[in-house]
């Protein structure tokens, strides 16, 4: 059967044609996983998020445009989704003062070797409040201002969650890195 | 400027269109969540109108109920600051104090006393003597006329006798008053009618027109009450009434006619469907509560089927092939060729209908104070036009090839007239002397077609509830 278009996916979804709604789960359901997994504790509360995010995108097809691509408007959905789990969990309430915090240059070498199990198990290994930022400024792509307004933050906040998460993930880095290389270094 | 850092651009190479496949039950989740929100939409969709006639009717009545509530008279500062001072019953402080006059001790020669019970027990003694040059009033009459005098008279009766509160005989006469009031609860209720009626107070006023229950069929508000319902007024025995009238009601329908196969293949995909009526009502209504009214209404209607079948259909095809060479088979080959051939069809059907209505009613209705309840049945010819439309949807997957098929089809439109019975309970509150908002469940079923075309029919069947607003004509007095 021929693949379904975003707006024939969207029409079908909108008369709760059920094929259609599960094509569109099927079709984004891996990348919104993983999606999920990065602003998660653990894998039952991503999927907790994942099916609270796709029944809010079922419920809030009507408003959807067909201006942009709808992947990424379903995206921004679970991101909201993981947002307002994460506010709720009161995270946000946590004071976190600026520090003059090293960055060191992390070696290329170490991070190639990192899949993507390995990296998203890193992003969850974070506290709440780090990752949320880490993710939604670096992968997501927003700043510090925006952040905050999400967040119910101040910029400043988020600016130390974002240094404490970096340095957090140099260090395991690091650690993954020299337990390699020990590793390596006793094969021989 | 954004800050880079190497850390992010990994993560984001990395995780940016990173995939996971998520475990089955989030999809199963996912409908059932949806499932239970939709049971709620479906249930909201099918009975809000229910909710929204309630508001309708709720709304108003419990407005008019809660704005009936009298408005106690506003005590003038006199009376404020005599009860402070410890003044007597309320019979002598009814009859005594207007603001602003001398009477209350604000102007004349006692202005600058203290203020005590004095004043008003002078001036509702002066009030209250009998005249030595008249006859002695009756008690009641005695009453009457010292509360129908304005605050002016009295004042002056006071005046002209500064001292008689401060004499013994003044003193006695006040007691013997206040015991006469105190001890004729007629007496006390007649003042305070008259007091009232003749609008003698502010506060009096804005309490008569706070009483807005208390208004007599017929009698208009300005009107004194002392002097009784008037000479030349009759209840009218019968008036004329106008009413706009909006109902939603569920309806089913019973298929009939000359082709049995059509009448069976519409009633199986028969459905509920929602009605609204919007009309117009006249009629008459007698003293005794019975009334006829005769109408026209339109409702249009909606209703929508829809059905699904799959099937899949497996074909084995087996071709053997058997070599033989002098009665020895030599070679035994089998293909068997699978062939599925999965088919949807999907059949929607839309039919909309538009009926105008010409009700003839008969129905009796009581009354408690200002709330109304009652019953009406009626006969209703009905006209009824009809238009439906199909949509047949086919799709054919074999062999990886896709065949859809789809098709629309237009009923000519069909109409034809029947005969309704209708039976309803009617509960209503009286918004204004004229005006009555009525609500209530309303029962209509089809009894026969009359005259029409086409093979099949259909007799309406409908429950539901209608909103009246009725105005009645104001009675002409000859």
């Amino acid at each position: 059967m021929r693949e379904l278009t975003e707006r024939e996916l969207v029409e079908g979804c909108l008369r709760e044609d059920r094929r259609c709604q599960e094509a569109l789960y099927k079709r984004y359901a891996r990348r919104m996983y993983a999606v999920c997994l990065r602003y998660a504790r653990h894998e039952l509360e991503a999927q907790d998020m994942m099916q609270e995010g796709f029944v809010r995108v079922f419920d809030k097809l009507g408003g959807f445009r067909q201006e942009g691509s709808l992947e990424g408007w379903v995206r921004r959905i679970m991101v909201h989704t993981a947002i307002n789990q994460y506010r709720r969990r009161s995270f946000h309430q946590e004071r976190f003062g600026l520090e003059n915090l090293p960055e060191d240059p992390v070696a290329a070498t170490a991070l190639a070797e990192l899949g993507e199990r390995e990296l998203l198990a890193l992003v969850a290994g974070l506290p709440d409040g780090y990752r949320t930022v880490f993710n939604l400024f670096a992968i997501e792509g927003y700043d510090h201002a925006e952040i905050a307004a999400m967040l119910g933050c101040g910029e400043s906040t988020s600016r130390s969650q974002l240094a404490k998460a970096r340095r957090m993930l140099q260090e395991r880095i690091h650690a993954i890195h020299l337990t390699t290389h020990e590793g390596k270094a006793s094969d021989r | 400027m954004r800050e880079r850092h190497p850390i992010d651009d990994i993560f984001r190479r990395g995780l940016a269109a990173a995939e996971q496949e998520p475990p089955a039950a989030i999809w199963e989740g996912v409908m059932r969540q949806r499932a239970g929100r939709r049971r709620l939409v479906v249930v909201w969709r099918r009975f809000h109108w229910i909710g929204s006639l309630a508001l309708l009717v709720g709304a108003p009545a419990i407005w008019w109920a809660l704005s009936d509530a009298p408005t106690p008279p506003t005590p003038p500062p006199a009376q404020v600051a005599a009860a402070r001072a410890g003044a007597p019953a309320a019979p002598a402080e009814r009859i005594t104090t207007h603001p602003g006059s001398p009477a209350d001790g604000s102007m004349g020669p006692a202005a600058d006393r203290t203020p005590d019970p004095a004043p008003t027990v002078r001036s509702a003694t002066h009030a209250l003597s009998p005249d030595p040059g008249k006859e002695p009033a009756s008690r009641g009459d005695r009453a009457r006329r010292s509360t129908a005098r304005q605050g002016s008279d009295l004042a002056g009766a006071a005046h002209l006798n500064p001292g008689d509160g401060e004499g013994s005989s003044g003193t006695r006469t006040v007691h013997e008053r206040e015991r006469t009031s105190s001890t004729s609860a007629f007496g006390g209720s007649v003042q305070g009618a008259m007091s009232f009626a003749t609008g003698s107070t502010a506060g009096d006023a804005q309490w008569l027109s706070g009483r807005r229950s208390a208004f007599v069929h017929g009698v208009p508000m300005s009107a004194p009450l002392t002097r009784g319902v008037p000479d030349s007024y009759v209840l009218p025995r019968a008036e004329w009434w106008l009413a706009v009238l909006a109902g939603r009601f569920d309806r089913t329908r019973r298929w009939q006619g000359t082709d049995p196969e059509l009448v069976g293949a519409r009633a199986a995909v028969e459905g509920h469907a929602g009605e609204w009526h919007l009309g117009l009502w006249a009629g008459r209504r007698w003293r005794s509560g019975s009334w006829f009214g005769v109408g026209i209404e339109h409702t249009g209607g909606r209703s929508a089927y829809e059905r699904s079948d799959r099937s899949q259909q497996l074909n084995a095809f087996v071709n053997t092939s058997i070599a033989v060479f002098e009665n020895t088979v030599l070679a035994t080959q089998s293909d068997t060729l699978f062939v599925v051939r999965e088919r949807s069809e999907t059949t929607a059907i839309t039919g909309r209908s538009s009926t105008w209505r010409v009700p003839l009613l008969l129905g009796w209705e009581g009354g408690v104070r200002r709330w109304m309840f009652g019953a009406h049945l009626g006969l209703a010819l009905e006209w009824q036009r009809m238009r439906d439309g199909y949509l047949f949807l086919e799709e054919v997957t074999e062999g990886g090839a896709v065949v859809q098929r789809t098709e629309r089809v237009r009923d000519a439109d069909r109409s034809f007239g029947l005969v309704s019975a209708q039976l309803a309970l009617d509960g209503g509150f009286q918004l204004t002397e004229h005006v009555w908002i009525i609500a209530g469940p309303v029962y209509q079923t089809g009894l026969g077609v009359v005259f029409g075309q086409g093979a099949v029919q259909a007799l309406p069947t409908r429950l539901g509830a209608q909103l009246r607003l009725r105005v009645d004509l104001p009675h002409r007095q000859r």
